[in-house]
């Protein structure tokens, strides 16, 4: 049987298991739409956009975010962080505190995702957040102002942050 | 007549009940132990994805107690850690359970519970970013979706289906490594440079930071780069393609490696796909 025949013979036959098993059918769908979404990353600038947007944790709805989820995107773009003590722009560049630094993916892990909360908002001090990906030509730069809430001292043992989104959702 | 002739006979009689169709009926116990073996193999790949960073994820829950993020883009329930704890304690016995079970109803429970924990810890705002919740949510909807056919569809022609699917899923993962990785940026090696290079704990780096230059390293971080983008991309593209042992062998051997060369940590996002790959070599009668 030449390699042609064979991979007709497969094709027919995972064809005949779709028929027969609706839910290896779906699946298959499921796998065919997130395969789609993959290959036209790179093609179509709104799908590479809205997986920036994913990861700086900027879609248009906490739904729209979620149903992301299954698109695997492990090291994904080039993503950078900086982290910050002062507002952005009060202190000269001279004597900028921190250089961004990559991440895998989801940047904004740095201060959502234990060691960064750890290492960054342990102290209860105001922090400010610099999220930056690149794909291809596109960028995406989110500014993040965590501040500490009055309900606890900095004394406390617990902290608690409000996470204010400095740029606006719609670049 | 011999037996090979009664069964010729007996699918002649009643073509409705075929190799290829007969059910298995619902004991499981009849059911040929290979069925029962893919399942706990991939329930135990989860079962090892989920506890790899157990340490971790103790004092991760230990931080996120003493530091709340209130961020108005998660709804309140992913953001609670009770939700968290819950979720990841439901997974792991969901999965603990369906390792020893032979109760249809009871693998089909765990299966489903699987699945909602770990979509829950997929989108939690403590765990959204962690791709061992993902690779192990694609295993849990495999495994639910074998679960659902243990009965129904004869040994061969699921275990068949189940290792077209499982490489499937494994191309759909790496192939997502890949693709946002066609850029200028991992091309050139600056972000695994930055990422691994420069000052990761991990005795391959460091044994090269003590070999060379930083523009040496810089040199090797590019071609490490561009070596890990063809190899993704490659194994993306056709490792879905290729016969059920010869992708579960590639399958093996690249996701091991990923993992042996940048941090064992990442035992956990690959552990659960190289048991889905071990379903591949889980014997057949027929070719």
């Amino acid at each position: 049987m030449t390699t042609v025949q064979k991979t007709v013979v497969r094709i027919s036959r995972i064809a005949d298991w779709v028929r027969e098993d609706r839910s290896l059918a779906c699946i298959i769908f499921s796998i065919s739409v997130v395969l789609l979404w993959l290959v036209l990353t790179p093609l179509a600038a709104p799908i590479a956009r809205q997986t920036m947007k994913r990861f700086h944790l900027k879609s248009e709805s906490f739904i729209g975010w979620a149903c992301q989820f299954p698109v695997p995107s492990m090291y994904n773009f080039a993503n950078q962080y900086k982290v910050d003590s002062y507002p952005p722009g009060l202190i000269s560049p001279l004597l900028d505190e921190s250089e961004p630094r990559h991440l895998n993916h989801f940047p904004a892990r740095c201060f959502t995702f234990a060691d960064g909360r750890y290492e960054y908002l342990r102290l209860g001090k105001n922090q400010w957040f610099t999220l930056k990906s690149s794909y291809r030509g596109q960028e995406l730069t989110s500014k993040f102002h965590l501040k500490p809430t009055l309900e606890y001292s900095n004394e406390s043992t617990r902290k608690q942050y409000e996470v204010v989104r400095l740029t606006a959702p719609k670049e | 007549m011999n037996l090979r002739q009664k069964t010729i006979s007996t699918e002649t009689q009643n073509p409705k009940v075929s190799r290829d169709t007969k059910p298995l009926g619902s004991d499981v116990n009849r059911a040929d132990a290979r069925i029962l073996l893919a399942h706990r193999l991939v329930q135990a790949g989860i079962l090892i994805s989920i506890l790899w960073k157990l340490k971790f994820f103790l004092h991760a829950t230990a931080v996120y107690r003493s530091i709340e993020l209130i961020d108005p883009f998660f709804p309140s329930f992913w953001r609670s850690n009770s939700v968290l704890h819950i979720s990841f304690v439901g997974v792991v016995a969901a999965a603990t359970l369906n390792l020893i079970t032979t109760s249809s109803s009871i693998r089909k429970t765990c299966n489903l519970a699987s699945i909602t924990g770990l979509s829950i810890l997929c989108t939690h705002q403590a765990s959204y970013n962690d791709a061992t919740f993902v690779t192990a949510w694609w295993c849990a909807i495999w495994s639910w979706w074998f679960g659902s056919r243990m009965n129904r569809d004869t040994p061969d022609q699921l275990l068949s289906k189940a290792a077209f699917l499982s490489r499937l899923i494994i191309s759909m993962i790496l192939l997502g490594g890949a693709v946002g990785k066609w850029t200028n940026e991992y091309w050139s090696g600056e972000v695994l440079y930055d990422i691994y290079f420069v000052d990761r704990d991990y005795w391959v780096f460091n044994f090269l930071r003590d070999q060379f230059s930083t523009e040496e390293l810089k040199r090797i971080a590019m071609w490490h780069s561009r070596n890990v983008v063809m190899m993704e991309t490659a194994a993306g593209l056709f490792l879905w393609t290729l016969s059920d042992r010869m992708a579960a062998t590639a399958g093996i051997l690249f996701l091991t490696s990923i993992a042996v060369f940048s941090n064992l940590l990442l035992f956990s996002v690959v552990g659960c796909l190289i048991a889905l790959a071990l379903v591949g070599y889980i014997p057949r009668d027929e070719p």
